[in-house]
């Protein structure tokens, strides 16, 4: 369960309109979340302070009910992961990739083969270089990655932003189906109102500085 | 092998090597005349001013005369690092000097205590002229690691955001910006390494060949001078690069972007 209790936050170059006034909101476990904004509309940024990559102004964020602030940033980001918008790596090949998530993780042992099967690509592609792989295979190891660390929370920034429409569809699909399994709660921000609809449970939009929920 | 003397006149004379060059700028229109003629005024004030003071100097001695002049070279090598930066950054200057001052602590202490051995210790004839080495690489690396580092910080943002997503702690999350830094900085100083001798000679070397001293015996001060240069490039750009990058992350281990320009 991630709370938002009572938050404030303004853009990151403080120009324009506060991102959150005020806001509170309860994102309950297990569930999916699709977040709509507007292009500018802060939706980023409120990732980003949910994975504590950046602090709120006013108001704290409650991980199960701890505030994030007052528990170790390692802890944090074990129980929180974040998928980006675009695929950056840290690592030459795949395996390098999820073993770089896992020497921060409170796991000895991964069945590497067995996660990449999870998000549908060939274990045969562990030793492969990443840079060889299409963007759409990159956002799954990038998936594959988020999930090493056995996250109660998967936050995900507009993941199939650079995909085609049919990739695009394929990588939603395997996120509905990894956070069933996982049981995870999942907060994927979207400009997409079909996609929101398509693969949230529950539908918020980010404006006027709250989060309002939408049918 | 007798040593060569030159007067004011002949010093004068090199003045023709700097018109060829600013006549090459004018002729090529590469605007440097400006540039190449006040620096040229600069060196011949600078350096005649600070041989008078040097020979002043080298006639008093005292460990605390030493102190003096060195705080003098570490302040405006602080502040020409902090000069040559693209971006001003809170309490570089307080980096800069820190990490110049422990560099020159340790090079010039090794040389010192175990090489030179002068007596006194603080012999200012051996003191000076090696700080004045010693911290003009220095402060060479630690202004060129420090503009790499944010550079390196401003391309890799989206590698670094998620290293620390995946609950890296930031020291190795900023490692990869770290290490093009200082690589990228210390090329100079490897190289010269790799090259010493075979291509060039060094100034100190010539000037003691010019002045008359066996190269065998000028060659085996160039080899403790090189050590003590590239050494404190790499302890210097080390010490400040990892300072700027303490500055830039918080406790909670988020990078504060805004202090990075670009981001």
């Amino acid at each position: 369960m991630l709370t938002l209790d009572a938050v404030w936050k303004s853009p990151p170059d403080q120009r324009g309109s506060p991102i959150l006034q005020n806001c509170s909101y309860t994102f309950e476990a297990g569930r999916i979340y699709a977040i709509l904004g507007t292009s500018g509309a802060g939706k980023t940024t409120l990732l980003r302070m949910l994975n504590n990559l950046v602090d709120v102004d006013r108001g704290r964020i409650l991980l199960n009910g701890r505030d994030i602030n007052t528990l170790h940033p390692t802890r944090v980001r074990q129980r929180i992961s974040m998928q980006f918008q675009t695929p950056a790596f840290t690592g030459t090949t795949v395996e390098d990739n999820l073993a770089f998530a896992r020497q921060y993780s409170q796991r000895d042992q991964v069945d590497f083969p067995e996660l990449l099967q999870r998000v549908h690509l060939d274990p045969a592609t562990l030793h492969r270089p990443v840079t060889s792989l299409s963007v759409g295979q990159q956002q799954r190891v990038c998936l594959a990655r988020t999930l090493v660390t056995q996250p109660d929370v998967l936050l995900l920034d507009e993941p199939t932003a650079a995909l085609d429409e049919e990739t695009a569809e394929r990588i939603m699909a395997l996120v509905r189906e990894v956070s069933t399994a996982e049981e995870l709660l999942t907060i994927f921000v979207t400009h997409s109102k079909a996609q929101a609809r398509q693969l949230g449970d529950l539908m918020l939009e980010l404006r006027g500085g709250k989060l309002q929920g939408l049918s | 092998m007798a040593p060569y003397e030159i007067s004011y006149t002949d010093v004068a004379l090199s003045l023709i090597l700097m018109a060829l060059a600013i006549a090459v700028s004018r002729l090529q229109r590469l605007g440097l005349e400006k540039n190449l003629a006040i620096g040229t005024v600069r060196t011949f004030i600078q350096l005649t001013l600070i041989g008078f003071a040097l020979r002043i100097l080298f006639q008093t001695s005292s460990p605390w005369v030493l102190f003096a002049v060195v705080m003098v070279m570490l302040t405006v090598a602080s502040y020409e690092t902090v000069r040559r930066q693209d971006t001003r950054l809170p309490h570089f200057f307080f980096i800069a000097l820190g990490s110049l001052a422990l560099a020159l602590i340790v090079s010039l202490g090794v040389v010192v205590a175990l090489i030179i051995r002068p007596d006194p210790w603080y012999n200012l004839v051996v003191t000076i002229p090696l700080s004045g080495m010693v911290l003009g690489n220095g402060m060479n690396v630690v202004s060129l690691s420090a503009n790499r580092f944010l550079s390196e910080l401003h391309l890799r943002r989206d590698e670094v955001e998620v290293a620390l997503s995946l609950a890296a702690p930031p020291r190795e999350a900023l490692h990869p910006a770290f290490k093009n830094a200082i690589a990228g900085a210390l090329i100079p100083s490897v190289n010269a390494l790799m090259t010493v001798g075979l291509v060039q000679l060094p100034g100190v070397m010539t000037g003691q060949i010019l002045a008359g001293i066996s190269p065998v015996e000028a060659v085996k001060f160039q080899i403790v001078i090189m050590m003590m240069w590239v050494t404190t490039g790499v302890i210097s750009g080390v010490t400040a690069t990892l300072l700027l990058m303490a500055s830039l992350v918080n406790r909670r281990w988020q990078v504060r972007w805004e202090r990075i320009p670009g981001s």
